[in-house]
């Protein structure tokens, strides 16, 4: 694991040199981590969203979505969270059946001043047998609380799922 | 052991990772090119160019609104009646609306409007029209018309809500209907759909909780019979026919029904007297009938003031369950008072054929019995267990949770499982339906909830004590099965496994699906095998996300908007799991509803048989009917009442009530649809019966209305009527139409008949047509659009080729621009990518020439509306794959 951290500056600059005219991002790696992923959020709409938490409320409002749907108990690590790092909380919305989630799948990236986070953005596959309860997965993250010009939210092929300028 | 490193591995590894492909795609090419490649020494691939083409075909029964606002597709009005664009039956039609001014630049509705879109369509009884919004912030009506463009039905439901018409059934004119679909508020992609969903014929309405044979009766004071000069109770018995019980003159008076035919006087005063009573017997539901029309005939007497039946009234069971003051959903279905009759049998098991159970929840540990855990794939079970039974069959069916996929978990079967059984009146959490029944966990669906139909049918078999891939069956069979899962049908045909587990006793419940359409998902669609239920909200109306179709047997509730259904879950944020308690909803939450309340009914009489039961629910007797009268597809019979649902299980021990196992006469599809290309389909005929007395005198005819002898059928060999029969038209030497016809089945019992429509076209190729279709070739790792043709429909397919594509690694997308907002894939436009889910992969390798890279379009009637008109143009995905496509 730390030899991936001290390698990833090499490589970035060997493909610098190599591509030589300067067409690539300014990237380094970001330090985001997952607080919770869940199939039950609350959603109220079925579209997907990528909302930044930016106050006490907007976080409790999210935490007793989560908890009144799922049981799960939410406690002092988002809190501590929310005072050291900004939150994200990325949605897929209503969905009608299960077989939906969302994981911050790898390594985040600070790419031309966005913050690129990885998702896995799992559907169910089809032909499948697949729960008839509702769901709203959604994901919440902590990344380094600075200015960032947007977050981009990718899934596992790469594809823009969801992004937001913040400038 | 110790995992070691070079650099030259861990470049490579790097550079072949896809997950590192945003940011390395590109310069990872360069690399390659200009360094020499960086792969460990590997001759670097051919560059190319290479072609990429391939055959788009639009599903079945698709069609486009012919005047979209995309300026490149042709255009052809549709605006008024005379314009009416015609549609096949069934159709799932993509189409865009949008009131004057709302437009976008450059489009054909940039500036007028596309208020209005009229198609005309035949259909007949029973079939739903239905509209779906792809903007949440327009409102579009949907406006059914019959042949004489006279108004029959208009929803009318608001800004971003989905639309839905049943023909009515009571409607005799022409068969042609015109539907039109008109802009009230802002514009929006629609799909627009018109399929095969009949109900079933209206059955009598007998669900009444009163004491059978008795009535309350207020004569008027001043109004006596003729020739009486004294008030009397048994002067006033006698006059209308009845016997006097208690009660005087100037107060109510408590009568009974002369047990005896002739009909009482009260009936035959007013012409009602009718013969009453079935030849054979008075059963307690012929005399609750008879005390019915009884208090109808009283009132329209001179003599009478008031009358009513004589309800029964009873002190309701509430539970000392904390979180049942939550579980609105158990009074709503008179639960309380159900369990003054009965809290269950430890006797009775349900199945709950579904992720599995938290074994170990204080609310479920001590109401469970052996169960298992049938998921085969290991990848899907994922529960660490190793060397099952057959691949990763084993007996363990605890639900191990999805944290493998980085979530917390659903925990699903365990909300299912306490609906149906919580331990109840313990002070502890949740209330269950049976306080003493216990459930069978069988665990079937894995990691997020999914599972594959082989797995559910072993499991299902298991459950009802049938030869299974586990190699064993349970110490006691199980007299329920729920199973709160859905998945697409194959042919129609029920498989053999709830057959048997019918046959076996075994009633079977299933949750008819969370598409707020008349789709069919399957198990629940198995009619001849399985009772399939809707979702209820709180008012009892239809829940927004249930589906609704003819095989609809029942309804319960499911919860909506901002009420759920109250039941045990986990929660495994932080291992280990801790048990709590959570809110759901679904049609997964409607089924065990109805799974608990039959156990109810066998706790009471053990005797119960799915005939039985579905008896039960035909006939009334346990439900509270809602919606159309009768049956109907949105509530099926109607509401599951759980008070009348145990009464009738104790009139069925009492040999009160006469709801015979008889021989019954039902049939695995509601209609069939030979669209314009099918020639052949299959109808099952089945005897729900017990088999005891056989079904006889089965006749089969088909009526094609003195339209020719198109359709005919081959029997099932076996000369008894009843099996598989197969349907096929012949279209030869038909004029171009729409062709009705019906299939008449009778037998000794009942008789059903089924609605068969075919269509004749000119065409020699297929006719659909999903619009002007965009081809855009993809480069995933730089979230890029390359290359962009575009084709229209031609002999029913689309052609595509995509020339001097350099090496790489693709995805093709297809799809419409029908709001012309610059993306193709919005919410209510066709769709279509390679390669499609049927491949391992979402994007190919491209070092050779590909020319056959076909694939499927579609228009989706279960797609994510969107909130704002265009919002994929701003690069957010909302259908998950919408795409900018190059404009000029």
């Amino acid at each position: 694991m730390h030899l991936h951290r001290l390698l990833l500056p090499v490589v970035l600059m060997a493909l610098s040199a190599c591509a030589g005219s300067g067409h690539a991002p300014e990237t380094e790696r970001l330090a985001a981590r997952q607080l919770l992923s869940s199939v039950h959020c609350a959603a109220t709409s079925s579209q997907a969203s990528l909302t930044v938490i930016t106050t006490d409320q907007q976080l409790d409002r999210v935490l007793a979505g989560i908890a009144r749907s799922s049981g799960h108990g939410v406690d002092d690590q988002f809190r501590s969270a929310f005072a050291r790092d900004l939150i994200v909380l990325v949605s897929m919305g209503r969905k009608r059946t299960g077989g939906y989630s969302l994981g911050l799948a790898d390594k985040a990236l600070l790419q031309d001043g966005w913050a690129v986070l990885p998702v896995t953005w799992n559907i169910p596959a089809q032909g499948m047998m697949l729960t008839q309860a509702l769901t709203s997965p959604c994901l919440l993250m902590a990344i380094p609380r600075q200015h960032y010009k947007g977050i981009r939210v990718l899934d596992q092929h790469g594809r823009v799922r969801l992004q937001t300028p913040l400038d | 052991m110790r995992k070691s490193f070079n650099l030259s591995q861990l470049i490579g590894n790097f550079f072949t990772s896809r997950k590192w492909l945003p940011l390395c795609g590109m310069l990872s090419v360069f690399i390659l090119n200009a360094c020499g490649g960086g792969g460990g020494g590997a001759a670097p691939p051919d560059p190319g160019p290479y072609t990429v083409a391939g055959t788009v075909t639009p599903v079945s029964t698709s069609r486009i609104d012919s005047d979209v606002n995309d300026p490149d597709y042709a255009f052809d009005s549709n605006d008024t009646f005379a314009d009416a664009q015609d549609l096949p039956n069934p159709v799932t039609l993509g189409g865009f609306a949008s009131v004057t001014g709302s437009g976008l630049s450059n489009s054909n509705f940039a500036s007028v409007g596309d208020t209005t879109d009229f198609f005309q369509v035949q259909l007949f009884a029973g079939q739903v029209v239905g509209l779906k919004l792809a903007s949440q912030i327009a409102d579009l009506d949907l406006i059914l018309y019959d042949s004489g463009q006279n108004e029959l039905a208009r929803p009318q439901l608001g800004v971003g809500q989905n639309e839905s018409i049943t023909v009515p059934g009571s409607f005799s004119g022409s068969r042609a209907f015109y539907i039109e679909v008109r802009a009230i508020a802002g514009v929006s992609n629609y799909t627009l759909t018109a399929g095969l969903s009949l109900a079933a014929s209206d059955n009598d309405l007998l669900a009444r909780d009163f004491v059978p044979g008795e009535v309350i009766v207020r004569f008027r004071d001043t109004v006596l019979p003729a020739g009486v000069s004294t008030d009397s109770l048994e002067m006033r018995a006698q006059a209308v026919g009845l016997k006097a019980v208690s009660g005087a003159p100037g107060r109510s008076m408590l009568m009974r029904l002369v047990d005896s035919a002739p009909p009482s006087a009260a009936n035959k005063a007013p012409g009602l007297g009718i013969a009453q009573h079935t030849a054979n017997t008075v059963s307690a539901l012929q005399r609750k009938l008879d005390t019915i029309r009884t208090v109808e005939a009283l009132k329209q007497r001179a003599d009478v003031d008031s009358v009513r039946l004589n309800h029964i009234y009873r002190a309701a069971a509430i539970p000392n369950d904390p979180d049942y003051a939550s579980q609105w959903h158990f009074p709503l279905i008179n639960l309380p008072a159900a369990w003054d009759v009965s809290t269950g049998s430890a006797n009775v098991i349900v199945a709950a054929v579904d992720t599995g159970v938290l074994l170990n929840h204080p609310d479920l540990a001590n109401k469970l019995v052996p169960g298992f855990d049938f998921i085969r794939d290991p990848s899907i079970a994922a529960d660490g267990q190793s060397a099952g039974i057959i691949e990763d069959i084993d007996s363990d069916p605890n639900d191990p949770g999805d944290r493998s996929l980085g979530s917390a978990s659903s925990f699903h079967g365990t909300h299912v499982a306490g609906i149906i059984a919580a331990e109840t009146n313990n002070a502890v959490g949740v209330a269950g339906i049976g306080w003493n029944v216990r459930v069978m966990p069988l665990r079937a669906l894995g990691l997020g909830g999914s599972g594959t139909a082989y797995d559910v049918e072993q499991a299902v078999l298991y459950a009802a004590g049938l030869p299974n891939d586990s190699g064993t069956v349970p110490a006691q069979k199980a007299d329920i099965i729920n199973l709160s899962l859905g998945g697409p049908g194959g042919s129609g045909a029920t498989p053999d496994a709830y057959k048997q587990a019918r046959d076996a006793g075994v009633i079977i419940v299933a949750a008819a699906g969370n598409g707020s359409s008349s789709v069919p998902e399957f198990p629940a669609s198995y009619d001849d095998a399985v009772i399939s239920v809707s979702a209820l909200a709180r008012d009892k109306a239809r829940a927004s996300y249930s589906n609704f179709n003819c095989f609809v047997d029942v309804a319960a509730p499911g919860g909506d908007g901002a009420d759920s259904v109250m039941s045990t879950v986990g929660s495994d944020i932080s291992p280990p799991v801790t048990f709590t308690y959570g809110l759901k909803q679904g049609t997964s939450m409607a089924a065990p509803h109805i799974a608990g309340v039959a156990a109810l009914m066998k706790s009471v009489y053990p005797g119960l048989t799915p005939a039985q039961f579905e008896n039960a629910l035909k006939s009334g007797l346990i439900i509270e009917d809602l919606g159309a009268a009768g049956r109907d597809d949105q509530y099926g019979y109607g509401m599951i009442d759980a008070l009348k649902a145990v009464q009738t299980a104790q009139q069925l021990n009492d040999n009160q009530l006469n709801l015979a196992d008889d021989p019954f006469l039902a049939v695995s599809q509601c209609a069939l649809n030979f669209g314009v290309g099918t020639t052949n389909l299959s109808l099952t005929l089945r005897d729900t019966g017990s088999g005891a007395t056989p079904l006889t005198g089965i006749t089969v005819t088909v009526d094609t209305g003195g339209t020719g002898s198109w359709l005919s059928y081959d029997p099932p060999a076996n000369g008894t009527g009843l099996g598989d029969y197969t349907f096929r038209v012949n279209r030869t030497g038909l004029v171009n139409e729409t062709y009705l016809a019906t299939i008449n089945i009778a037998s000794s019992v009942n008789s059903v008949s089924v609605p068969v429509v075919m269509q004749v076209t000119s065409a020699v190729a297929p006719e659909e047509d999903a619009g002007l279709h965009y081809f855009l070739l993809y480069d995933p790792a730089t979230s890029s659009v390359l290359k962009q043709v575009t084709d229209n429909v031609n002999s029913g397919v689309y052609n595509y080729q995509f020339d001097d594509v350099d090496a790489g690694e693709y995805q093709v997308y297809a799809g419409t621009d029908l709001n012309n907002d610059g993306a193709i894939c919005d919410p209510g436009e066709a769709c279509g990518f390679y390669p499609d889910a049927s491949f391992s992969s979402n994007t190919f390798i491209l070092n050779a020439d590909l020319v056959a890279a076909d694939f499927l379009t579609r228009f989706d009637a279960n797609f994510t509306s969107n909130t704002l008109l265009g919002a994929s143009t701003s690069g957010v995905p909302v259908r998950g794959i919408a795409l900018k496509r190059i404009q000029p």
